[in-house]
């Protein structure tokens, strides 16, 4: 008996060992390496010289660098600010309707997904630019005398941004919204809570780790979408995400972009920690 | 004359494309009451409970409280809580602040609200519960800090939406003199659902049996039991036998009817019952006696014989096709299945059931 579990036991090791193996090699490899690449130096062109040194981290401090991080973080915050506004209510008032119409939003809220991102991108450009669809239209209803310079300025990102990942703070926040026990916001309301209190203590605590799950999903990809800003930002506005994608392309400088992202990675982990502490306290806080 | 708590009047309720839920209810519940809504699911009684607490709207009527028109006001401006069937306990707060919630809304200050949750705790038994959170709790502890979050707000009335049901038999036991304990303590007045008559019967001061959007009869426990108006209220609450007959003579008080060929009497109860009229009996399962002494007879056979927990159950058959089920205590190995005997109850035990149906439209 003995033996026989203990050869099932080493049987279902074997069985998972794959999935390790593949973890360790296309998970942790890429990010072992990319590490190690931000300590090396740059070759002639692409290659890469294996001399340990701090220089790559040293360039980031310059003031100019430092700016684009600034300047990324600003714009991700913007648009997670948005995001939160318009996806929150979305998501949450899509849980509260009838199951036909809950089946039209999500219908609606795929559709695009079935269209390359790119290609959806440069449908804006069609609203956006001098002579396009927004500009004609607030024309002709003669809000506006001249045309609106949108297009491949800061506003025009972040229209993008909030578009692209607009869908997955909707679909957190309504998964977490779809689980709510309406007969909560009922006992709320008998216990002598209006309807903006009941949503305030109960409705909305309940839903705020779809909310925070909708954040971390939006606001880590906004500080890295480089072909958002390429594409709606004309390249006037330098993005972290940008500059890597130049660094290793144009620049041919694969340690930089390395240390690059190295150091946005950290910088978005600490975000997330610092976000996720926050909130604990609050939701130990109750209400009051 | 004592005040009137609350007071329900013709209350209409549908929901869209089916049957009305509420046909016209009306109900006038005193002061430190405790009455039971009694029915089977789908009788409507959670939907009369949803409206007195202003969840649900209702198409016509009103409710009054302590004689204002409360029909348009929001549940939170409702001198009244609720008890809900699933508890409801807000999973993000702890017992504390579960059961101060209705305090802090009103802004009462912190140190009298922890005050005061800890006398709820006491009163419903779980005292130094504060900081448990409701996923910590058995079933019966969340139904106690359900009721205490309820009553720590005073309410004019508490609504209890068969508040037992989760719970296993002993624990339901206990749950229900404790109910009964607290309200009597309080004076708060109570409208509970429930549909268990045993439970009932137990705890109420007046029952309303619900069928279908209207009430059968309210009413004592006593009167519910004892003298059921409609056959519906007999055979739900008394698991009553229903016999139809037609009435003969009436003499001292007493009218024959002839059921199945055979001749038995029951107490008139003052009715006026003419010869020839159809009517309607129930006779409770205990007291129908078989093969002895009978002031009647009627013909049966026996088609099934059960033993449950020292209760024996005798399945019978009148020769008009009708069943019949006697029960009693101890075993009696006499009738055997299959078996034709007699079968006869007392006068005072066949209570004369669904006359308004008569009344009101003739000879049904």
């Amino acid at each position: 008996m003995k033996g026989t579990k203990a050869k099932k036991k080493t049987t279902s090791v074997w069985m998972i060992l794959p999935l390790y193996f593949f973890t360790l090699v296309f998970v942790a490899g890429p990010l072992i390496y990319m590490v190690a690449l931000s300590f090396a130096q740059p070759g002639s062109g692409t290659s890469v010289e294996w001399n340990l040194t701090l220089e790559n981290y040293r360039k980031i401090l310059d003031p100019v660098y430092l700016q684009t991080f600034r300047e990324s973080f600003q714009l991700a915050l913007t648009s997670t600010v948005i995001i939160c506004l318009v996806g929150y209510p979305f998501g949450y008032f899509m849980a509260k309707m009838s199951d036909t119409w809950k089946k039209r939003a999500m219908l609606l809220l795929m559709l695009p997904f079935w269209i390359n991102s790119l290609i959806r991108l440069y449908g804006w450009i069609i609203i956006l630019q001098n002579k396009g669809v927004l500009n004609y239209i607030l024309k002709g209803l003669g809000i506006i005398d001249k045309p609106l310079k949108i297009l491949y300025s800061y506003p025009a990102i972040v229209v993008g941004m909030v578009y692209v990942l607009l869908p997955f703070m909707i679909l957190s926040v309504y998964s977490s919204a779809e689980k709510l026990d309406w007969s909560l916001v009922e006992a709320a309301r008998d216990l002598g809570a209006g309807k903006i209190k009941a949503f305030w203590t109960v409705s909305f605590k309940l839903t705020l780790p779809g909310l925070l799950s909708g954040v971390i999903l939006t606001f880590i990809p906004s500080m890295g979408l480089f072909f958002i800003a390429d594409i709606l930002g004309g390249n006037k506005i330098v993005l972290v995400g940008s500059l890597i994608q130049e660094q290793m392309t144009r620049g041919n400088n694969w340690p930089f972009a390395a240390a690059l992202a190295v150091v946005l990675m950290i910088l978005t982990s600490l975000m997330i920690g610092l976000y996720r502490k926050i909130t604990n306290v609050k939701e130990l806080e109750g209400i009051g | 004359m004592t005040e009137k708590c609350l007071e329900l009047k013709n209350i209409r309720k549908g929901f869209s494309n089916e049957e009305e839920v509420l046909k016209g209810i009306s109900l006038a519940i005193e002061k430190g009451e405790f009455i039971t809504l009694l029915g089977s699911s789908g009788c409507g009684k959670t939907t009369t409970l949803r409206i007195i607490a202003g969840l649900e709207m209702p198409d016509a009527g009103q409710v009054f409280l302590d004689g204002k028109d409360v029909t348009a006001l929001n549940p939170e401006d409702r001198d009244v809580n609720t008890v809900f069937q699933n508890y409801a306990l807000f999973p993000h707060m702890n017992v504390a602040d579960n059961i101060g919630y209705g305090l802090r809304l009103k802004k009462v200050p912190r140190t009298e609200i922890r005050r005061r949750v800890k006398e709820m705790l006491e009163l419903v038994q779980l005292p130094g519960y504060e900081k448990r959170k409701p996923s910590e709790l058995s079933g019966g502890q969340k139904q106690r800090v359900a009721i205490a979050r309820a009553l720590i707000n005073n309410p004019r009335v508490l609504l209890l939406d068969e508040p037992l049901g989760a719970l296993d038999l002993q624990l339901r036991r206990a749950m229900q003199v404790e109910l009964k304990r607290l309200q009597k303590k309080l004076g708060i007045t109570f409208i509970y659902i429930t549909h268990d008559q045993e439970e009932a019967i137990n705890m109420s001061d007046r029952i309303a049996v619900m069928n279908h959007g209207t009430f059968e009869q309210i009413g004592t426990p006593d009167e519910i039991y004892n003298h059921p108006r409609t056959s519906y209220v007999a055979t739900f609450v008394g698991n009553a036998n229903i016999l139809k007959g037609v009435a003969g003579a009436t003499e001292n008080g007493k009218v024959a009817v002839n059921i199945s060929g055979g001749h038995i009497q029951a107490d008139s109860h003052n009715e006026t019952i003419r010869p020839g009229e159809k009517v309607t009996l129930a006779v409770r399962s205990e007291n129908i006696r078989i093969d002895e002494e009978c002031s009647c007879g009627l013909s049966a056979v026996v088609t099934e014989k059960t033993f449950a927990g020292g209760l024996l159950r005798v399945v019978l058959k009148l020769t008009d096709g009708t069943e019949l089920v006697a029960s009693r205590y101890g075993i009696d190995a006499r009738v055997q299945q299959g078996q034709t005997v007699s079968v006869c109850f007392a006068p005072e035990d066949a209570v004369l059931v669904d006359r308004d149906a008569v009344r009101e439209g003739g000879e049904a």
